[in-house]
Parts: C-alpha cells; sequence; structure tokens
C-alpha cells in the first residue's frame, strides 16, 4: 500500500514536472536531468499525457502514452459527439508538450463516417478549448487510400496528432493495420489516435482502448467559487464522460471512470475530486483568483512528497487539482 | 441524312461530301457506314494534339480536321523542317492516318497549303505569294457569304485577290477578307493560341529503347528532375506545379500533375510527389509496347531564395507538414491543376451565424504551418455542437408547450428522453446577403441545446414559427449536431 503511494506520487511529481516543463518551453529530459540530444528524443518518446483526473492517469500508468496508437471507442454513431469531444479536449490538454498544443492536426474520416456522423466543427471543437485553425480535415473516397494518408501523417512530427476516424468493422482494417500505425506512432513520438464509431473490439496492437460513453453533464453554475456560487436549473454545465479502460499494457483495465472536461482550465477531473473541494464552501473563497472549480488550500490530510514541490503561481489550481484529488480518494 | 465525311475508296467511286445518303446507297449497295460522332472526332483530334506535344509544346487545334505546330526553334532537334514534317507524316501514317503537313512562315499560308498544295511543301518567309496564287479562295479561310459575294464579282483564285485593288474590296466584302489575305501573306501577325499552358521549363529525354517498368518510369523523372534542377536554380525560381508527359510508342499520351504547396527543386522531393500520383494512377497507366519520350515540364514557378539551413529548427514553414500535404495532393487530387481543389481542408470560421454557413474548410495548400502560438482560445458566445451534420435530419419531437424546449424526440428511429435542456437561440436568415431569399422573411430557427437521460447532448432545432390561432402552420424538428 505505501509503495503504491510512493509510485503515484512519483508519478504525480514527474507529471509535475513535465508540466512545468511545457510552461517553460524546454524538453521535458533537460529539465529533469542533464541529459543529452538522444536521450531528449527518447524522453520525448516515453511522455505521457496526464489528462488531470488522478484515478484515470493513474491507472494508465500516468497519463496516456504519447508515442503510441490510441484506441478511442463510441458504441454507437450518437456517441460520435462525446469521443469527438473528448479527443479535442486531449489535443487542448494545459501541461501537455507544447507541440500538442501549437502543431495542426490532421483529422482523417474513413469514407462515409462523416456523412454518417457529421464532420467535426471548428466552432464547437473550440468550445472545449481546441484551436479550430489547428484542424485539417481530410476524407479519402477509399479506404486503402485513409490508410495510407495515416500512416504517412503518422510518421510526420510536425503535426501534433493523427487521427483516424472509422466507422463499425471494416474488411480491410485488422491487427495488421494497427500494427503498422503504432510502429510510425512509436517512431514519431506523436499522438495517433483511432476513433472508431459502433465498432466491436478486435485484435489491435493499440496498448490503450478506451471506451467514451454519456455521462450527464456537471450542473452548470454562477458565481462559482464564492460564497454565493449557485446551480443554474436545467442548465448544462461542464461535459461529463464515461470512459471504460477496455485494454491497457500499462496497468489494470475494465473500470469505469465519470470525469468532466474543465474547458477554462483545460484539464479533465472527477466530481469526487470537485466535490471535495468545494463542500468547505467559506475556504473556497480565500483561494486566489476564484474559477469555476475551486480548491481549498492544501496541507490538511495529504503527506506526499509531492506535496512540497514548489510550483509557478499563475496556474495555482491546476497545480493543486491531482493532489486534492489524491486526498479525496484517500479520505472516501 | 448526308455525307459528312469519306474515305479514299469511296471518293473513287465518285462519292462526294454532302451527298444525300440515300443517293449514295441506291448507287453502291455495299458501303460501310457509320454515323457521325462530331464529340468523337474531337477526342480524336486531341489525342493527336497530345501526341504532336512530343515535336513541340506549342500545338493547337483547328477543329474539326486540323492542327497548328509552332515549330519555332524546334525544327533543327529532329533535322530541320523538312526531316520534322517526314517524321511526323510518317509516325502518323504508321499509325494508320491520312495525313498532309506543310510548313510556312505564316499559319494562313501552312493552312491553305497544306489542303490545296499537291505534295509536302515547306515555304520560306516571303515565298507565299507566288505558292499561294494559284489556290482558290477557299484557301484563306474566308466565311461561305464572303466567298460567294467574291465569286460573283469574278475573283477565283488568291492571285486575282492579291492583284485587285484593295480599297474598294474592303468596302464591299468587310475587313475579313483583307485579313486573311495579309495574315497568309505574313503582312499581318496571326498567333496561334496553345492548347496547353506553356511550360515556363522544361525537360525531356527521347529514348532509343522505350521503357514500360515503373521503377524505369520513376529513374528517369529522377535524371529530369535533376536536369530541372539547375535550370530552377539559375532562375532562382523552384516548381509550384509539374507536369510528367509520357509518350507511348503508340501515341497513347499520359500527363500526371501534382502540385506543391511550397516551390520545391530538390530532385528527390519531386520524385516523391511523383510517386503517388503514379500510385494513385495505378492501372490507368498502360504502358502498353513502352514510352519512347518523357518530359518533365514546369508549369507554375515561385519564388525559391538559396536558403542555408539553420543548426537549429529553424525557418518560416514546416516541411514535414508541406511535403504531407503535397503527397496527398499527389495522391487523392484529381490530378487537374492544382491549388484548386486540395483534398485536405482547414476549418476557417466565416462571418455568418448561419451554422451551415459558419465554417468552411480552405485548402490547405493556402495554410501555412506552424501557426502562430496563441495563448487563448476563444470560445465561442453561444454553444456549437463538437460535431455538425452537413444536412440536419428531422425528428418527432414532444414538447412540453408549443414554444417550448422538447421533452422527448425520435431520431433515427431511436426514443430519447430529455433531462436537461438549454434555449432556445433564435438564428435568423441572412436576408442581407448575396443569396437572400426572394421574399426577404427567411424562416428563423429556434435552437435548443438538449441533453438526454444518458448524458448525451444534441443540438435541435424548431424551423418556423406557430402561426396566429387557426392558421394551423406546424413548425418542424430537426436534429444539427451532437455535443460533446
Amino acid at each position: 500500500m505505501a509503495s503504491a503511494a510512493r509510485a503515484t506520487a512519483r508519478a504525480t511529481l514527474l507529471s509535475l514536472r513535465r508540466q512545468i516543463a511545457s510552461i517553460e518551453q524546454t524538453p521535458p529530459a533537460l529539465a529533469g536531468e542533464e541529459r543529452g540530444w538522444a536521450d531528449a528524443q527518447d524522453a520525448e518518446r516515453a511522455a505521457l499525457l496526464a489528462t488531470g483526473a488522478v484515478d484515470f492517469d493513474r491507472e494508465l500508468g500516468g497519463g496516456i502514452a504519447l508515442a503510441s496508437l490510441t484506441e478511442i471507442h463510441a458504441r454507437t454513431a450518437r456517441d460520435a459527439g462525446l469521443a469527438t469531444g473528448f479527443v479535442a479536449a486531449l489535443l487542448s490538454l494545459t501541461g501537455a508538450p507544447a507541440f500538442l498544443a501549437r502543431d495542426p492536426v490532421l483529422w482523417i474520416g474513413a469514407p462515409g463516417v462523416f456523412a454518417e456522423a457529421g464532420a467535426p466543427h471548428g466552432r464547437g471543437l473550440a468550445a472545449l478549448g481546441f484551436a479550430p485553425e489547428r484542424l485539417l480535415t481530410v476524407e479519402p473516397k477509399r479506404l486503402v487510400d485513409a490508410l495510407w494518408v495515416a500512416e504517412e501523417a503518422a510518421r510526420t512530427r510536425g503535426l501534433a496528432a493523427t487521427i483516424l476516424d472509422m466507422r463499425g468493422n471494416i474488411g480491410g482494417f485488422g491487427l495488421r493495420e494497427t500494427q503498422r500505425l503504432n510502429r510510425r506512432a512509436q517512431a514519431s513520438g506523436r499522438l495517433v489516435l483511432l476513433l472508431r464509431q459502433s465498432a466491436e473490439a478486435e485484435a489491435s496492437a493499440a496498448p490503450l482502448r478506451l471506451v467514451v460513453a454519456p455521462s450527464p453533464s456537471a450542473p452548470l453554475t454562477v458565481l462559482a467559487g464564492t460564497a454565493h456560487a449557485r446551480a443554474v436549473p436545467g442548465g448544462i454545465g461542464p461535459p461529463g464522460f464515461a470512459v471504460t479502460i477496455e485494454k491497457n499494457k500499462a496497468g489494470p483495465a475494465g473500470r469505469t471512470h465519470f470525469i468532466h472536461w474543465n474547458s477554462h482550465e483545460r484539464h479533465f477531473y472527477t466530481e469526487q475530486a470537485r466535490r471535495g473541494g468545494t463542500r468547505p464552501a467559506g475556504t473556497a473563497a480565500d483561494g486566489p483568483g476564484g474559477t469555476l472549480v475551486a480548491f481549498p488550500r492544501a496541507g490538511s490530510g495529504s503527506a506526499h512528497p509531492g506535496a512540497e514541490l514548489s510550483v509557478s503561481g499563475d496556474r495555482p489550481h491546476r497545480a493543486r487539482a491531482p493532489r486534492q484529488g489524491l486526498a479525496a480518494e484517500e479520505a472516501s | 441524312m448526308r455525307i459528312a465525311s469519306l474515305d479514299e475508296a469511296a471518293e473513287t467511286r465518285g462519292l462526294r461530301r454532302g451527298q444525300g445518303l440515300a443517293d449514295a446507297r441506291a448507287a453502291h449497295p455495299d458501303l460501310d457506314i457509320v454515323p457521325a460522332d462530331a464529340q468523337a472526332d474531337r477526342r480524336l483530334l486531341t489525342a493527336i494534339a497530345d501526341w504532336c506535344d512530343r515535336y513541340t509544346p506549342l500545338v493547337a487545334l483547328d477543329a474539326p480536321d486540323g492542327l497548328f505546330l509552332d515549330i519555332s526553334g524546334c525544327a533543327h532537334l529532329f533535322g530541320g523542317e523538312h526531316g520534322l514534317v517526314a517524321d511526323l507524316l510518317a509516325r502518323l501514317f504508321e499509325q494508320g492516318f491520312a495525313v498532309r503537313a506543310a510548313v510556312a512562315a505564316t499559319p494562313g499560308a501552312a493552312w491553305a497549303t497544306t489542303r490545296f498544295a499537291s505534295g509536302t511543301l515547306c515555304i520560306d518567309r516571303g515565298a507565299e505569294a507566288p505558292v499561294l496564287a494559284p489556290f482558290p479562295l477557299a484557301a484563306l479561310r474566308l466565311d461561305a457569304e464572303t466567298l460567294a459575294g467574291l465569286a460573283k464579282v469574278g475573283l477565283k483564285t488568291v492571285g486575282q485577290l492579291i492583284d485587285a485593288p484593295r480599297a474598294p474590296l474592303a468596302r464591299r466584302f468587310g475587313r475579313q477578307c483583307l485579313l486573311r489575305l495579309d495574315q497568309a501573306l505574313g503582312a499581318v501577325d496571326e498567333a496561334i493560341s496553345p492548347r496547353l499552358p506553356v511550360p515556363a521549363l522544361s525537360v525531356e529525354r527521347r529514348l532509343a529503347e522505350p521503357v514500360g517498368r515503373t521503377e524505369d518510369v520513376e529513374h528517369l523523372l529522377m535524371a529530369l528532375a535533376t536536369g530541372l534542377k539547375t535550370g530552377l536554380e539559375r532562375s532562382g525560381a523552384g516548381a509550384r506545379a509539374l507536369e510528367y508527359t509520357l509518350f507511348r510508342v503508340d501515341g497513347a499520351v499520359y500527363r500526371l500533375c501534382v502540385g506543391a504547396s511550397r516551390p520545391v527543386r530538390d530532385p528527390e522531393t519531386i520524385v516523391k510527389l511523383f510517386r503517388e500520383r503514379l500510385a494513385a494512377m495505378g492501372d490507368e497507366i498502360d504502358a502498353g509496347y513502352g514510352f519512347d519520350v518523357v518530359r518533365l515540364n514546369v508549369l507554375a514557378r515561385g519564388e525559391l531564395a538559396g536558403e542555408q539551413s539553420d543548426f537549429a529548427r529553424a525557418g518560416e514553414d514546416d516541411p514535414d507538414v508541406a511535403l504531407l500535404l503535397d503527397r496527398i495532393a499527389a495522391r487523392l487530387g484529381d490530378g487537374a491543376f492544382p491549388d484548386t481543389r486540395h483534398p485536405v481542408g482547414q476549418a476557417v470560421a466565416v462571418e455568418s451565424h448561419e451554422p451551415e454557413r459558419a465554417e468552411t474548410r480552405r485548402p490547405a495548400s493556402a495554410a501555412r504551418f506552424p501557426l502562430p502560438a496563441k495563448q487563448n482560445v476563444l470560445q465561442p458566445a453561444s454553444p456549437r455542437p463538437a460535431r455538425l451534420l452537413t444536412v440536419p435530419e428531422p425528428v418527432e419531437v414532444v414538447a412540453g408547450v408549443p414554444e417550448g424546449p422538447p421533452l422527448r424526440f425520435r431520431w433515427r428511429r431511436a426514443l430519447y428522453q430529455v433531462a436537461k435542456a438549454e434555449g432556445p437561440e433564435r438564428i435568423g436568415g441572412e436576408w442581407w446577403g448575396d443569396e437572400a431569399p426572394a421574399d426577404l422573411c427567411p424562416v428563423p430557427r429556434d435552437y435548443y441545446r438538449v441533453e438526454d437521460e444518458a448524458g448525451r447532448r444534441y443540438w435541435l432545432f424548431r424551423r418556423g414559427l406557430y402561426g396566429p390561432a387557426g392558421r394551423g402552420v406546424q413548425p418542424q424538428w430537426f436534429m444539427h449536431g451532437m455535443f460533446a
């Protein structure tokens, strides 16, 4: 138990270091230790994308691995909007490596996908924090062309991410194709996402498969962060996602995480962490710079090595959120 | 039905153009009759024009049955004008065409000589008049009315027209008559309009032994691109659009076009782009007996300063992405002149509040990467879905009150219970726009953002307004998108 906690704390520490490094725009490896160029490349390949939802990140072993293929499934076509939003959220996370928030994203629609479930809409993605001018879409007429574009894009380091949007289980796509995509993602160190709607799970080389399902949105609050915070009746607040880790090489699989997206601070959070933060309403007010989700000052229950870390003052909530999540997890 | 065209065998039997088909059949029951097909004739002429590109890039169509070739500066490559004409006639004869040709300093003289001289002639500059003089006036490309008029006053040959006083002719028959004469004699310049854009630069190779394998075609391309590099470097330019032309021995011509979003000069990059195009063409290219002439044309150029690469990552454009986009265009594009329809689109916001028009896809070739760094993303003032359906889909809705948000709705045969609803956001039509409807009162839409019991969020709208009581207007509901 103690060793597990220490491992988690270490992961948290690493992810915090990475966040600071990306804020200061230096390669993470150079920020961590004195290392050479080759090691910096290796470190980039080993980079993880921490989502901010602590439980979820912990089960993934620190976050979603950048240099590998990740499958994101939506069980039905009507969940395509959710999956799209989840992807857009992943691509606009704060604390991610700088290229992920800066470089263009190639969204490849397999034949018929955009007609069935609609095309990604720039303004809708902007609502989640994703800059729409980064979005490049292409819809080849044949699946082989879509796969060719995906493979070529996956090895292009100038792209932040390659998203292959597919529908159903198609004949020309199987284990071998995922292996090829995964190999290219490993080589380039860029995010390659396989977004599949209404498809059955099949043999795949992707180390991680997430299933995005609907989850009610958080209440829409006004005057959040103050003593007068209250929910708007019937209002639709931060979107909710029920994300099931269906396959996970880096840790346990099978659990469903109910997470919400904070589009202002651009990170995921769990309802648990939020409740842990808002319960003492009086203390929330004295946190610096009230925002939608407020957390009390730290130092009550958690005694991780990570707690002693000093972080830059401009993003206090972002840095504190994971620790609060941990504290809430242990308290429950 | 009349005879539109006939071959030599039929001519020897005394048939002629314009004769009634029934008459001809009655006289010669064994005639082979094929319906005239102007389209097919045109295609054939175009194919021959393509083939003639092997002699000069300046080929103009002279429908229905002629071609103009501007061979200025090309003839010496084929052993002079006589050599070129002999080569052209021999090759076309081998392909089964009956061809006549003539070389002259003016298009008009060449046209006349081809059609009315007894043999193949090469006329020197200034020597047109004596050659043309015995030809009938039809050799001057005049319209039928002018020809009839000239015949009435007794002018029958070109020579008579040359000798006739100019002023009365111009007064009586218009300027066209003298213009054609002057053009034929070289007193007035006449330009032919080439069928294809004239390449800025061109490199070609003629092969003694035709090649057919894809590897050889690529290898030749590499050699051509290397040859092109020096030419481009000299002019400080790079190619924005390239055309690789393959001439098959039996006359078929294949043209492969690729575009580059940034000027390219590097032979390897050029070969990479064409490799995708070749792969995309696949079986469409049939090497047959092989290609004997290959040519690489630069259709469009762009300035490309000699660059010095930085040690660290630098430069304004990211070559990775630019090259990727060009290769995608080469593979997925239709092979037409580039930049018009790039298969990859970049989302661009448009100043419009109609959701269908609020965003367009701009060809990615116009985009420049990396994008300027941006800290904050401007969030839309009102909710917009993550995925927008291209066409709104009708849904059946049960609402609590007529103008209220939906309670239940049925979309794609599934029933949904609404748990939360936000709205309405009324979006009216853009009556000030160019495509404003005639009545200037487009139907407004009331948009609702709803969440069903499971937690999926949708964008529904009600089109139209409830009319006054008794009018019986029933607004319709549509699904327009899905939120995250």
